[in-house]
C-alpha cells in the first residue's frame, strides 16, 4: 500500500511540475471527491507513559524525570526561543547587535495530546468571483473535519515554569545577519537554555512550595477533552481571486 | 519520552484525486506564467474557512455522545497557571518592616484554573443565553437539542487568510535632523499576516453572518496558595487565620482562599482583525527617546477588533403599570361635639347646651364634626427592558454560584472521577453591554517588539521616531485640513481605508473602546457617548429587570350637623316723651334652629310675647305702655342640648362649608370632599435603574510609545 501510494503521490507531482497544462475549473469540478482519510496523532513528549488504556484516567501521565527517566536531567527537557538580535550587554543595558543571548525557556516541558480522528478530504467550495457581477465558481479545498465525539485528549500538557535565561558568553550579529558565538570553550551551562537552576532554602526561604524546583515566573498545564466540532476549508487564495490575499 | 504515533485510515477512497486537489491548490488559476511574471508575485497565501464549528474544552474521560456533550456541569477541562517562585519582599513584607515575620498579613501566590473554554454561537432565541457558556439550541420546553455551532466564520468570498506579503519603502528608524533635513530611508519589509474575515460594510453578507454572533465562555477557580505546602499537599489553600499572621502554624481550615468566576462574551465578532509578523527595520540609536533594541528583531503588529455592534440604537425601554389598592374607611370620629366654641370632642363648654340662660353661640357652638379616614396606596412598576437584537450583546463577568460546593473544591483536583463544574446565578455580576474593542497595536512602522534585561520580560511598543515620513502615517488631522496626515481611529464605523468595496479597511492607527450607546455624528470619526436616561452601557445585574415603588396617602371625609341662632323678637316696651320722641323696646328670644336637610327646625320652641300697644303723647306729657313680657329670653334646654349620638333634629351634611374648615383646621380634613378615587400620589422612580451605571468611551487613542515589564524576578 505504502509503496503504491508514493508511486501515485510521485506521479502527480511530477506531472505537476513537469507538464504545466492548464487545467480548468470545469475539469477540477469533474474530479470526484470521495470519502477522504482519517487521520490519528497522538504524541507523548517527556512523559511516563504507563498506561495506554484509552486515556481514560488523567493519573498516568506524569513528567519522566525520575532516576533513569528522560528527564532525570530536567535541563534537557526544555524549550528555548531566542528572537532574532536580542541581546543585552554586561550591565544588563539592551543591545540588538552584539552581548549575551536571550532566551525565552519554558522549562519541564512535557504532555500528551492525542488527535483521535482528523479528518481529511477534498470538497468544492462556491465562491464568488470578484467581477462586478461577482459570478460564482467552484473552488477545490482541502476540508479539516473535527468530531466533538471524538475529542483531542490533552494530558498534562504544559510546563513546569517559564523563565528568561541568558548566554554567559557573548554573540554578535554580523554585517551579513549571521550569529557568532563567542563561545569557545563554553560548557554546555553557558548556553542560557541549559542553565539549570533550582529554587532552594536560600532562595525561596519563604516558599516551602517552591523549593526543588526549577525557577521561573509562570508555569501552564492543560488538562481535558478538547471537544472540536466542524471543519475547517483550507484553499488557496492569490490575487487574482480574492484581493486580499 | 517521547513518542509521535499516526495512523493513516484510507477509506476506499479516490486518493488520487484527492492530492490532485492538494497539490493544485496555488495553481488554480493555471495559467502559463514566465519567470518574470513569477517573480513579480508578492502576496500569495492560504485562505481558512471554519464551518459548523464550535469547541468547548471538557474535563478528562471516554469520549462523550453529543447528547452528553449537552452537560455544561462537565466543563471542566483546566488550563492551570502555575506560580513559580517565591514572592518579593515587597509583596509580602505587609507591615513594611523591611522582614517577613509573624507581623505580616498572610499573602500568596495564585493558582488559577481556566475551565471548559469554549466558543460556538450565541442563541438569540435562548432567554438564558446570557447564562450559557456555550450556544445552545433548545426546544419549546426550554431543554437543550444541541450545540449551536457557527455555520460558517466568514465565507469562501471573505475568509481567514494567512499570507506573506511585503511592503515597500517603509520608512527606518533614522529620525529627521533637528531642524535639518528630513530622513528618507526607507526599507523592505516582508511580513507574515494572519487576518480574520473582513469586517462587511453596510447589508452583512448571510452566509457568513454568524460571524458576528460569536460566544465564548469560561469559568474559573483561583486559590491563594499557601507557600509553606508543597504541591498536592491537603492544606495547600488553607492558608492565613483570622488574626491575620502569615499562617506558619495552624491554618483554618476551608478559609475562603478561592474566587469563582465566570466569563461569557456573547455576540461578538474578530472580523477585521490581522495579526503581522515580521523583522523590524534598523536606525534606531539610544536618542530621540528611541532604542537600539528596536532594530532588525521580530516586530508584531496587530489590529484586534472585538466588536458587538453598531449601538447607536440601543436605548432602554421603559414600561410603567400602575396598581391601586383603596383601604376602608374608619368609623366616623367626632372630632368636636358642638359644646364649646373652641374645637373640641368634650361635651361640656362654654355653649351653654345644658343650661337655660344665656348661650354661646359661637362657630363652635353651630357645629358637630366627625371625620373618617381611608388610607389608600398606589404601585408603580417600572419595566425595562433592550430592544431584542441587543439584548444579549454582553459581555458579562458573575461570580455567584448557585451550586453551592466546597470552598476550597475544585475539579481539577478531584480524582473521584465525578468532578463537576458549577452553576452560576442568571443575573448577577457586571454587565457590560455592547463593548466594541478596537485596538491598533503597533504598525509596520510602529512595531511591538520583546524585549529584557535578562530576568524580566518586557512587550514594547516602539515609540513613535521623530520623523515625519513615519508620524505623517500615524498622526491624524482631525479637522482635514492637512491631508498629510493619514491616521485614523478604528471603530465599528471605519478602521482606515479599504480598497475593497464592501469591506471596512484594517489599517487605522488609532484605537477606540465604546460600551453601550454609543454614536458618531461625523460619519465614523469619532464617537461619542449617548448621554440619555435610556443610555446602556455598563450595569451590576442585569438591565432588563422590574423594579416598583410604592406611595401610600391618607384621605378623611368630613361631615357636621348644623345649627343657628333664631332670634325672634317683639316689641316688648314703649315710651314717648313729651316731645314726641318714642322709644321701642325690642324683645328677643334666641332659641338653636337645626338643619334637618331639607330646611330649618327649630326644637322645642318658645313662644315669643305679643309686641306691646305703641301709646300717644298728651300735651306736654309723655307716655309708656306696659312691658309685653322680659327679655331677653332664651331657648329651653331642650332647645340646646345635642350631640354626635341625638343630632337634636338636625342631619348629616357634607357639603362644602368654609366656616367649618376654617373652624376645623386642614388636618381634621375638608367639607365637600368625598373620597372616590385612590388619593395616593403617583410614585416617582428613576428614569433608569439604579445599577445602570451608562456608556462609557474611550476613542481616538493613540499609543505613542508603550512599554510593560515583569519587575523583580
Amino acid at each position: 500500500m505504502k509503496k503504491t501510494v508514493l508511486l501515485i503521490l510521485t506521479s502527480l507531482v511530477s506531472f505537476h511540475l513537469a507538464a504545466m497544462e492548464a487545467l480548468t475549473d470545469s475539469d477540477l469540478q469533474q474530479v470526484e471527491g470521495q470519502a477522504g482519510a482519517d487521520l490519528s496523532l497522538k504524541l507523548v513528549l517527556n512523559q511516563v507513559n504507563a498506561s495506554d488504556s484509552y486515556y481514560a484516567t488523567g493519573n498516568a501521565y506524569k513528567f519522566d524525570s525520575d532516576t533513569g527517566g528522560v528527564c532525570a536531567k530536567l535541563e534537557f527537557c526544555r524549550l528555548a526561543l531566542s528572537v532574532n538580535n536580542r541581546y543585552v550587554d554586561a550591565g544588563g543595558a539592551a543591545n540588538s547587535v552584539s552581548g549575551n543571548k536571550l532566551w525565552v525557556v519554558f522549562k519541564g516541558i512535557q504532555g500528551t495530546i492525542n488527535i483521535q480522528k482528523l479528518g481529511l478530504d477534498g470538497v468544492d467550495l462556491v465562491y464568488r468571483g470578484i467581477d462586478a457581477a461577482g459570478t460564482p465558481w467552484i473552488k477545490p479545498a482541502i476540508q479539516l473535519g473535527f468530531d466533538a465525539t471524538n475529542p483531542i485528549q490533552i494530558r498534562n500538557f504544559g510546563f513546569n515554569a517559564l523563565s528568561i535565561e541568558k548566554d554567559e558568553f557573548t554573540s554578535q550579529t554580523n554585517a551579513n545577519g549571521t550569529v557568532t558565538e563567542n563561545s569557545s570553550g563554553a560548557t554546555a551551562d553557558k548556553y542560557g537554555y541549559l542553565k539549570k537552576t533550582i529554587y532552594d532554602a536560600t532562595t525561596a526561604a519563604n516558599s516551602f512550595y517552591d523549593q526543588g524546583n526549577e525557577t521561573g515566573f509562570m508555569g501552564m498545564r492543560m488538562n481535558g477533552n478538547l471537544a472540536l466540532q466542524g471543519k475547517i476549508m483550507m484553499f488557496s487564495c492569490d490575487t487574482s481571486s480574492n484581493k486580499r490575499c | 519520552m517521547t513518542t509521535l504515533n499516526y495512523t493513516v485510515k484510507f477509506h476506499k477512497t479516490v486518493l488520487a484525486s484527492f492530492i490532485g486537489l492538494l497539490i493544485s491548490q496555488s495553481c488554480l488559476a493555471l495559467e502559463e506564467m514566465s519567470d518574470e511574471k513569477l517573480s513579480n508575485t508578492t502576496g500569495e497565501g492560504i485562505a481558512l474557512l471554519p464551518q459548523d464549528a464550535y469547541m468547548v474544552f471538557r474535563g478528562v474521560g471516554v469520549n462523550e455522545t453529543a447528547t452528553q456533550l449537552l452537560d455544561r456541569t462537565k466543563d471542566t477541562g483546566s488550563i492551570n497557571y502555575i506560580p513559580v517562585g517565591p514572592l518579593s519582599l515587597t509583596a509580602a513584607d505587609t507591615n513594611k518592616n523591611n522582614s517577613i515575620d509573624s507581623g505580616d498579613l498572610a499573602v500568596g501566590k495564585a493558582d488559577l484554573f481556566l475551565y471548559g473554554l469554549a466558543l460556538s454561537k450565541a442563541n438569540d432565541a435562548d432567554p438564558n443565553d446570557i447564562n450559557e457558556r456555550v450556544g445552545m439550541l433548545k426546544n419549546t420546553s426550554g431543554v437543550a437539542t444541541a450545540i449551536n455551532a457557527i455555520k460558517s466564520w466568514g465565507t469562501a468570498t471573505n475568509p481567514w487568510i494567512l499570507k506573506v506579503d511585503t511592503m515597500n519603502a517603509v520608512p527606518t528608524f533614522t529620525p529627521d535632523i533637528a531642524g535639518g533635513s528630513k530622513n528618507t530611508d526607507t526599507g523592505k519589509v516582508t511580513y507574515l499576516s494572519l487576518e480574520a474575515p473582513a469586517f462587511e460594510t453596510g447589508t452583512l453578507d448571510a452566509e457568513g453572518s454568524d460571524a458576528y454572533k460569536l460566544k465564548l465562555g469560561m469559568w474559573a477557580d483561583a486559590f491563594v496558595r499557601n507557600p509553606n505546602k508543597k504541591d498536592g499537599d491537603p492544606n495547600q489553600f488553607q492558608y492565613g487565620t483570622s488574626t491575620g499572621t502569615r499562617g506558619n502554624g495552624t491554618e483554618i481550615t476551608n478559609r475562603e482562599n478561592r474566587i469563582r468566576l465566570q466569563a461569557i462574551w456573547n455576540n461578538f465578532s474578530l472580523n477585521g482583525s490581522k495579526i503581522q509578523l515580521f523583522q523590524t527595520l534598523d536606525g534606531a540609536s539610544n536618542t530621540g527617546g528611541l532604542s537600539p533594541f528596536y532594530n532588525k528583531t521580530l516586530g508584531l503588529a496587530g489590529v484586534i477588533r472585538l466588536n458587538s455592534g453598531d449601538a447607536s440604537n440601543l436605548k432602554l425601554k421603559s414600561s410603567d403599570a400602575i396598581t391601586e389598592n383603596n383601604g376602608t374607611f374608619s368609623a366616623w370620629s367626632t372630632i368636636h361635639a358642638g359644646a364649646n366654641s373652641g374645637l373640641s370632642t368634650s361635651s361640656t363648654g362654654d355653649c351653654g347646651n345644658a343650661g337655660t340662660g344665656a348661650f354661646g353661640t359661637g362657630t363652635g357652638c353651630q357645629y358637630i364634626v366627625q371625620n373618617r379616614s381611608r388610607t389608600d396606596s398606589k404601585t408603580l412598576t417600572r419595566t425595562w427592558s433592550l430592544p431584542a437584537e441587543y439584548q444579549n450583546r454582553v459581555l458579562r463577568l458573575s461570580t455567584q454560584e448557585t451550586s453551592d460546593t466546597n470552598l476550597l473544591y475544585t475539579p481539577a483536583l478531584d480524582t473521584s472521577g465525578n468532578a463537576k463544574a458549577p452553576t452560576f446565578a442568571k443575573d448577577e455580576g457586571v454587565f457590560i453591554y455592547n463593548l466594541n474593542t478596537n485596538l491598533v497595536l503597533g504598525s509596520l512602522y510602529q512595531p511591538l517588539i520583546l524585549g529584557s534585561d535578562g530576568k524580566n520580560f518586557s512587550l514594547e511598543i516602539a515609540r513613535i521616531p521623530n520623523k515625519e515620513s513615519i508620524y505623517k502615517k500615524i498622526y491624524t488631522d482631525y479637522t482635514g485640513a492637512d491631508s498629510t496626515y493619514l491616521g485614523s481611529t478604528c471603530n465599528i464605523y471605519q478602521c482606515g481605508t479599504s480598497t475593497i468595496s464592501g469591506y471596512q479597511g484594517n489599517n487605522a492607527t488609532h484605537s477606540s473602546i465604546s460600551i453601550g450607546t454609543v454614536y458618531s455624528d461625523d460619519g465614523g470619526k469619532t464617537l461619542k457617548a449617548y448621554m440619555g436616561a435610556d443610555a446602556v452601557g455598563v450595569s451590576f445585574g442585569n438591565l432588563a429587570q422590574s423594579r416598583s415603588a410604592t406611595t401610600t396617602a391618607t384621605g378623611r371625609e368630613v361631615r357636621y350637623a348644623q345649627r343657628q341662632l333664631n332670634d325672634y323678637n317683639w316689641r316688648q316696651g314703649y315710651t314717648c316723651t313729651w316731645t314726641g320722641s318714642c322709644t321701642t323696646t325690642t324683645g328677643s328670644l334666641k332659641q338653636w334652629e337645626y338643619y334637618t336637610g331639607t330646611g330649618w327646625l327649630i326644637k322645642d320652641p318658645q313662644t315669643k310675647y305679643p309686641d306691646t300697644p305703641t301709646c300717644s303723647t298728651g300735651f306736654l306729657s309723655g307716655c309708656t305702655s306696659p312691658n309685653s313680657g322680659t327679655t331677653p329670653l332664651y331657648g329651653s334646654t331642650a332647645n340646646r342640648t345635642w350631640s354626635d349620638s341625638n343630632l337634636n333634629g338636625a342631619a348629616w351634611r357634607t357639603v362644602s362649608n368654609t366656616a367649618v374648615d376654617n373652624f376645623i383646621g386642614s388636618g381634621n380634613g375638608v367639607t365637600g370632599a368625598t373620597m372616590s378615587n385612590n388619593v395616593a400620589p403617583i410614585p416617582t422612580m428613576s428614569a433608569t435603574p439604579l445599577n445602570n451605571l451608562g456608556s462609557a468611551l474611550i476613542d481616538g487613542m493613540l499609543i505613542q510609545h508603550m512599554k510593560i515589564t515583569t519587575k523583580g524576578l
